[in-house]
């Protein structure tokens, strides 16, 4: 139980307001928020991604998708996001999910995209160890992957 | 008409200045227009809201939900709008819900203020005052905090999964929020 006494400066807290309004500090959640893939070219909705890497060191871990004006897709299967739940791993304890349009209906760890546009992943971790919250930028982040050309 | 050649640099300043203090203005009030729309919106559904409290449900997260940005689909929601200025907020929880839960205060310029999670309060139970500065005496609550502002927003997460058993237990925690007038 804790008072957050830490006031953000000016920039930081509109920043934050526009795009992640309600987020918690970093003691109880830590947010990454990938715009680009490991090519350095700007998600897109309409593309394929593969995303893999290992748990990170968190209670509990999720991937979410949203559209480019932060909020979820649209889909009927009611698909938004992977978690340390729900994500399979491989033998050497590896995740990997798909993001994006037309995957195989039978892939259980597919998040899926609609329409056209920007698009933004967001890892959260809450309850993360000690030594991320001190330095987040330490986090061996998940790969983001383009499968193939875009339209 | 012509602006006198020794009094364009004080018109250039001028707008500079004008520039400067327009932006900073924007900066500004941004987060509390923002805030400002979710204080109104988390409490103004009065269909949806507890008997007797200020407590507001709001059903799962999923593509429907355009209230505020970045939903976590994983997470239960409970909320609840308060304004302390004439008296303070009472906000009570009880419950056994063994998953992730937190309750987060926020001011109305958008900065935490306040956060208790599921292993700060492992037997399950939150009592808490939130004041003004102004408001000074006894309080038979647990714990008391002084708000930065009058207004502000309370938000409670509850992690969940697909697990029906699961959901009706997270639903069950949040409807033990309570908000009310200390």
């Amino acid at each position: 139980m804790q008072e957050s006494g830490g006031e953000a400066d000016a920039y930081t807290r509109a920043r934050i307001s526009l795009g992640a309004v309600l987020a918690l500090d970093r003691s109880e959640t830590l947010y990454y928020t990938p715009e680009h893939d490991d090519e350095g070219n700007t998600l897109r909705a309409e593309c394929r991604y593969r995303i893999d890497g290992t748990p990170p060191p968190a209670r509990w871990w999720s991937i979410t998708a949203y559209a480019a004006d932060n909020f979820l897709f649209a889909n009927a299967e009611r698909r938004y996001s992977v978690s340390g739940e729900n994500a399979p791993l491989d033998n050497q304890g590896r995740f990997m999910t798909l993001v994006g349009p037309n995957a195989a209906d039978t892939d259980r760890s597919w998040i899926p995209t609609a329409g056209t546009g920007g698009m933004r992943l967001t890892l959260r971790l809450y309850g993360a160890g000690e030594p991320l919250q001190r330095d987040p930028g330490a986090l061996a982040a998940p790969s983001v992957k383009r499968l193939d050309d875009c339209p | 008409m012509s602006i006198a050649p020794r009094r364009w640099p004080v018109h250039v300043l001028l707008a500079l200045l004008v520039m400067a203090l327009t932006h900073a203005l924007t900066v500004w009030a941004i987060p509390r227009l923002i805030m400002d729309r979710i204080i109104t919106l988390g409490g103004g559904d009065a269909a949806m809201q507890q008997s007797g409290t200020w407590v507001y449900l709001p059903p799962p997260t999923d593509h429907t939900q355009r209230r505020i940005v970045m939903p976590s689909p994983d997470l239960l929601y409970a909320t609840c709008a308060f304004d302390v200025s004439e008296q303070p907020l009472r906000v009570s929880l009880d419950t056994r819900y063994d998953r992730y839960w937190s309750i987060a205060l926020y001011a109305s310029n958008s900065d935490t203020f306040f956060v208790v999670n599921d292993r700060d309060a492992p037997d399950g139970r939150v009592d808490l005052l939130v004041k003004s500065p102004r408001h000074a005496g006894p309080s038979t609550a647990a714990q008391t905090v002084t708000a930065p502002t009058h207004r502000g927003f309370l938000l409670m997460r509850l992690l969940v999964n697909d697990d029906p058993v699961v959901r009706a237990a997270a639903e069950a925690a949040r409807q033990a929020l309570r908000c009310s007038d200390a």
